[in-house]
């Protein structure tokens, strides 16, 4: 089998855009709300820019997946979603509460590292800031006891082990949960090793198909939109394993 | 050591001076309206406790406060969080109901005009009227539009009780600035002859940090069951839900409890909550999973949402169909002074008619009979959109 890392990071990306994309043409999304409401432009005007904006990262997104030629214009996805994280940060601008920045940086990020090459230094480091700073971000969530992930808790309780959790039962699981992110976190700028990789892989992996178990179908781009959070870590965990075993690996686009 | 002591003189003059204004006062409801009212206010500085006081009486003194046959102390005074500015909250109960309440607040040596408020009925033969709106930050001047609009309301219709607000009231719920002009604002809605409209709040996600909202609308230390309550006039419950905290868990088996207990003690049920289950505008919230199942259940009357910034009416909804037997109508989706939307799901299933989506400021009527809900929406210039009557449901 021959198969590109730096193309799981592609339809990562894809996908991430491709579920972004949907939400925002079915929803709107924080950029549209923010030159609609703090910019003052008219409705019209912020939805379509939300619109076109998402419909060129697609297609730019796609061209990168045919040819490495448009490789310059992952500058694109990367703007796109930092100002999603941005624009989010700035309609709520409860500095402490609205943690975007921190949480969608491996969306943000990701057009970085599959443009710098994957496993290249500049990669790693993009790699180590948005793994440890999304899942610091979550982490804060978790301790600040995010309702969404309460409710999360409270069904996955309810539903997989069929017990009615207290209210501090639920707040006490979530204080945890967001002090092994916190922790873990940390780790990759100390050790990138198989044990956090899988760790990251399987959590990101399980916290993007909550959504559609929470929300069923509509909770599928939501989904799709965290594909970064999974995809990131299982191809430097691919890559770790193969590494470890020899297998034939090149410095740049590795393949297995 | 002078000078430090002439400074120091100066300083708490200066603040004492300041202290004497009462600012931003408002009366809240919560639970049981009947009989109880948390009479708010602002002051610049702190005022020594036992010095906060509202005198009130059913009939008028002009403003006397010595006159006055009842007097109650603040039971909170204290900064309000991330401001140096102070709250004062006195607790009126035992009031009795459907009844022109007139109140002067003394804070230090500063007492305001007269200012009156009714109480709600608790006899179920009594109509009344409650208004409804959400979300007027952002657009200050738009706010206080709406809010004037407000005030010709209750002028018009004594038996307008209060304001069902169905939050995001300010674009920071962290900025003790923007609340300060909210309050402002909301002076706006008192009537000339100083007719004040209660609040009954909601929380919106703007108010992610509970602690101004709480402040301002006198939750003390509510952490149990945070800012969802039921506030009971009559025959009439108005459940008041909270999007912006756990759905399902508590909130949900509380809801449970409390539509148990309203389709055995209420002749309407009425729910209200910020982030929509139908949206006009966003994706639907989480109470689409865990409340709607449960309105359908219990045959909620009406219910009211905010957060889109748009004017809708849905069509009755029961499971997932539109049911004209069966079927609950959401409404809202907040116009007191926030830039209007174009509603982008205005062709949703939901919307077809009678529903409707449009953008369009707007505040909500809803007229509460023996026999009949009349519900209606007025635009800012006062005139009437839409009409509607609700007759009591088999539960």
């Amino acid at each position: 089998m021959k198969f590109k890392l730096q193309n799981l990071l592609k339809i990562a990306l894809i996908l991430s855009v491709f579920g972004t994309t949907i939400d925002t043409w079915l929803h709107g999304d924080s950029i549209n709300s923010f030159l609609f409401l703090n910019l003052n432009l008219s409705d019209n005007f912020a939805t379509g820019f939300s619109k076109i904006f998402s419909l060129i990262t697609l297609i730019v997104c796609l061209l990168n997946l045919y040819s490495d030629y448009f490789k310059k214009l992952l500058w694109v996805p990367f703007s796109w979603f930092l100002s999603i994280a941005i624009t989010t940060t700035l309609l709520h601008s409860s500095f402490g509460y609205e943690v975007s920045l921190l949480t969608k940086s491996m969306r943000y990020l990701l057009p970085l590292i599959i443009l710098y090459g994957f496993n290249t230094k500049k990669s790693i480091l993009f790699f180590k800031i948005a793994i440890s700073t999304t899942f610091i971000g979550h982490g804060i969530e978790a301790m600040l006891e995010h309702p969404v992930f309460m409710d999360y808790l409270f069904d996955f309780f309810s539903g997989y082990l069929n017990v009615e959790p207290s209210l501090s039962t639920v707040r006490h699981t979530l204080f945890i949960i967001g002090l092994i992110d916190i922790l873990m976190a940390l780790t990759i700028w100390f050790n990138r090793n198989n044990f956090n990789l899988t760790y990251f892989f399987i959590w990101g992996l399980i916290t993007a198909l909550e959504r559609i178990d929470y929300m069923g179908i509509n909770g599928i781009y939501d989904f799709l939109m965290r594909a970064p959070h999974f995809f990131i870590p299982l191809s430097f965990l691919i890559y770790n394993i193969f590494k470890d075993k020899n297998f034939s690996i090149q410095k740049q686009d590795v393949s297995i | 050591m002078k000078l430090l002591k002439l400074f120091l003189i100066g300083f708490l003059f200066t603040l004492s001076t300041y202290a004497r204004d009462v600012q931003h006062m408002r009366i809240v409801w919560h639970e049981d309206p009947a009989t109880e009212a948390y009479v708010a206010w602002t002051t610049k500085g702190l005022i020594p406790t036992g010095r906060n006081r509202v005198y009130y009486d059913t009939k008028s003194h002009g403003g006397d406060y010595k006159k006055y046959k009842y007097s109650k102390r603040a039971f909170i005074q204290k900064p309000y969080s991330y401001s140096f500015s102070f709250l004062h909250a006195v607790k009126l109960k035992d009031l009795k109901p459907s009844t022109k309440y007139f109140f002067v607040i003394r804070s230090g040596k500063d007492t305001t005009e007269e200012f009156h408020f009714i109480t709600a009925p608790n006899n179920p033969n009594e109509e009344f009227e409650l208004l409804f709106g959400g979300d007027s930050r952002s657009d200050q001047a738009a706010r206080r539009k709406m809010n004037l609009l407000m005030k010709d309301i209750i002028k018009a219709n004594p038996k307008t009780l209060a304001l069902v607000h169905g939050g995001d009231y300010v674009a920071n719920g962290l900025s003790w600035k923007e609340w300060k002009e909210w309050l402002d604002d909301y002076q706006l809605t008192i009537s000339d002859e100083g007719r004040v409209l209660p609040i009954i709040p909601t929380r919106g996600n703007h108010e992610i940090s509970k602690a101004l909202y709480d402040d301002i609308f006198i939750w003390p230390g509510n952490i149990i069951r945070p800012n969802y309550y039921t506030t009971k006039i009559a025959e009439t419950s108005l459940i008041t839900l909270n999007t912006n905290w756990i759905v399902g868990g508590p909130q949900k088996n509380w809801l449970k409890k409390e539509l148990k207990k309203a389709s055995k003690d209420s002749k309407w049920i009425l729910a209200n909550y910020h982030r929509p289950a139908y949206p006009a505008v966003k994706k639907p919230g989480r109470a689409l999973k865990h409340w709607v199942p449960l309105f359908e259940d219990y045959q909620v009357d009406l219910v009211f949402e905010s957060d889109g910034h748009v004017l809708k009416r849905t069509a009755p909804i029961y499971r997932n169909q539109v049911d004209f037997e069966k079927g609950i109508t959401y409404v809202g989706e907040g116009g007191l002074g926030v830039k209007q939307r174009s509603p982008s799901k205005k062709d949703a299933w939901y919307f077809q008619s009678p529903g409707y989506a449009v953008s369009a400021h707007h505040a909500m009527k809803l007229r509460v009979t023996p026999d009949k809900l009349y519900f209606s929406v007025h635009l800012e210039d006062l005139s009437l959109y839409d009409e509607m009557e609700i007759t009591p449901r088999q539960r």
